[in-house]
């Protein structure tokens, strides 16, 4: 169980008087009692900015609560960048902000960093900011808040990490999201470059466990034109994780899906295989994934109650190369062709 | 910068413990190691040392200008704003191992740091896997700002598959103790008043800096047609510098 937030002291800051800032609020902290510092990561969690009060605290996002309770989990040296992408003049951060959460006992506190910076200015200066306050020795994750399809990835920002956190859910555009992830995938045989994590892809667990399960007793590698698959209306992106996935697996052309249609049942995703004369039917909700062929009884497999800030914790936590992921990416970026 | 401050460094972290905390007792210590510096002769200062002259950058996203563009400095200035060396000390403790320095203008952020990087583990055990070898454990001391140390090692994720994270085991003054160490020149002054010269460079041993310094001075003395080395303002240093250390198996650190 994640520690609960024990207190957040912040302030208004400057970008040069940062570092500093966080030195003050360390030892004003200290004065009550040793607190150690955490940090396991740098966590540079980026948003769009689209400005509005530009005096208003950086740190005033109705995601910030979230920030916090993935630092509880995984604490890291949280950088948040809200960037203004309007405007394209090259220009310094406008507003800044410090803040130090601690939890734990008051005699055994523990306390996380978080920066963040506000800054309306062209994409090129974006990694200077970023540069200026990463700390060495620290793998850097770089989690991506928005839909990927609207707002791609700065490459810049993205290269100085180690790992790309995002969630494919909120895509409002399935290719357009696809096209926007596909610079980060490392071809097979040249050294990669950064780890993918899709909070999405770990929704979809439990049903290609299901699926995996029932693909045991195939006599025959499935076709893609023997699969249907059906999506609530939000969860599209989803669906064509799940095509990737099979595609890769099966080895299909990514030029001829199975059939993908959204319905308004109470199913987020369902999969139809017709395998001779009978049919395999996988489906996946919010509590399990579900898979039986033809009248047999079903196999159930659980899904696990997992929070959004669980879900970046683990991803942060775990630092490693997702090879079902990427292949999933790959075949997608084929079927939708590279931006 | 290289002849006062980062040789000192080199000497504070590589001396021999002193015998006694008086100012001279250690001073003759730092002497030492000045006087075992294996010199960087005119041939030799082409792979041991680079240097190189910062052009227009971004710092913390604000445009700046380049070191020939600044108010005051000659459009044709050679004069270097970043160095880097890769330096042995010849005794007995130190022979073989490299020590790699480095100081500039214009890099992202302000920050004094050594840190010593231990040997690598042989590859066996945790070490086996060719395609994940561990980063090696790294002793850093921040001097400043936000002066501590910490140890960087690798430690296996709990659980039952073996998989490996780096973690950091984090000493930091002012969270502990909660009041700031003072401003260098603070304490200086104060060891002036105190008469305690004991951070204070002697005369022999700033004799034997500069005795160390002057060829690689003289080398790029004979250096004018040569192009200097650029990096960006707000970048880390010019690529050669990074060739210099990844020449070794090595990177730099990034404070």
């Amino acid at each position: 169980m994640a520690p609960a937030v024990a207190a957040r002291v912040a302030r208004a800051s400057t970008p040069d008087a940062i570092e500093t800032d966080l030195g003050a609020l360390w030892r004003d902290l200290a004065r009550q009692g040793p607190v150690a510092r955490a940090v396991m990561s740098n966590l540079v969690v980026f948003r769009e900015d689209e400005g509005g009060d530009g005096d208003a605290s950086p740190f005033e996002d109705q995601r910030a609560g979230l920030v916090d309770e993935v630092a509880a989990r995984h604490p890291s040296r949280v950088i948040v960048v809200a960037h203004d992408s309007r405007s394209q003049e090259l220009c310094a951060p406008t507003t800044a902000g410090v803040a130090i959460v601690t939890f734990g006992s008051p005699t055994a506190r523990y306390g996380v960093e978080e920066i963040a910076v506000r800054c309306a200015c062209a994409e090129a200066a974006l990694p200077s900011i970023v540069r200026r306050f990463v700390r060495g020795d620290l793998p850097t994750s770089i989690w991506w808040t928005e839909d990927m399809s609207r707002v791609p990835p700065v490459a810049s920002i993205v290269a100085m990490g180690r790992q790309l956190v995002y969630d494919s859910h909120p895509w409002s555009d399935v290719a357009a999201g696809v096209r926007a992830v596909a610079p980060f995938i490392t071809p097979d045989g040249e050294r990669r470059r950064i780890d993918l994590a899709d909070l999405n892809w770990r929704r979809l667990t439990a049903l290609r466990q299901a699926v995996l399960f029932a693909s045991q007793d195939a006599r025959d590698p499935w076709q893609s034109a023997n699969v249907r698959i059906a999506h609530r209306p939000d969860e599209a992106a989803l669906a064509w994780l799940l095509i990737g996935w099979l595609t890769a697996r099966l080895e299909w052309s990514a030029q001829a899906p199975p059939h993908v249609q959204r319905t308004n049942g109470d199913d987020v995703l369902s999969v139809t295989i017709r395998e001779n004369a009978a049919e395999i039917v996988a489906t996946l909700d919010d509590r399990r994934a579900m898979v039986a062929r033809g009248n047999d009884a079903p196999a159930v497999f659980g899904v696990p109650r997992q929070g959004e800030a669980d879900a970046v914790a683990m991803e942060l936590r775990t630092l490693s190369h997702d090879v079902c992921l990427h292949d999933a990416l790959s075949a997608l970026v084929r079927a939708f062709g590279a931006a | 910068m290289v002849q006062n401050h980062i040789v000192q460094l080199l000497a504070l972290i590589a001396m021999e413990p002193p015998r006694s905390l008086d100012a001279d007792v250690i001073r003759d210590e730092k002497l030492e190691v000045l006087l075992s510096l294996r010199p960087i002769a005119a041939e030799t200062v082409d792979t041991h040392v680079v240097r190189g002259q910062y052009t227009a950058g971004f710092d913390i996203g604000r445009p700046v200008p380049g070191y020939r563009q600044e108010p005051g400095v000659a459009p044709t200035s050679r004069t270097e704003t970043f160095v880097a060396l890769k330096v042995f000390v010849d005794n007995w403790r130190w022979a073989g191992v490299p020590f790699f320095l480095r100081t500039g203008k214009r890099l992202p952020k302000r920050a004094s740091e050594i840190s010593v990087q231990l040997k690598e583990v042989p590859a066996i055990l945790f070490n086996a896997d060719p395609a994940g070898r561990l980063d090696p454990n790294v002793l850093s001391i921040r001097i400043q700002p936000d002066e501590g140390f910490a140890l960087g090692i690798s430690s296996k994720i709990p659980g039952p598959r073996l998989r490996i994270y780096p973690v950091r085991m984090d000493f930091h003054y002012g969270s502990t103790f909660g009041a700031s160490s003072p401003e260098a020149y603070e304490r200086l002054l104060l060891d002036v008043m105190a008469g305690d010269a004991t951070l204070f460079m002697r005369r022999d041993g700033v004799e034997a800096a500069w005795r160390w310094v002057g060829p690689i001075l003289e080398r790029w003395q004979t250096q004018t047609a040569d192009p200097i080395p650029t990096y960006a303002g707000g970048e880390w240093g010019p690529a050669e510098a990074n060739r210099l250390i990844e020449s070794t198996g090595r990177q730099w650190r990034q404070p």
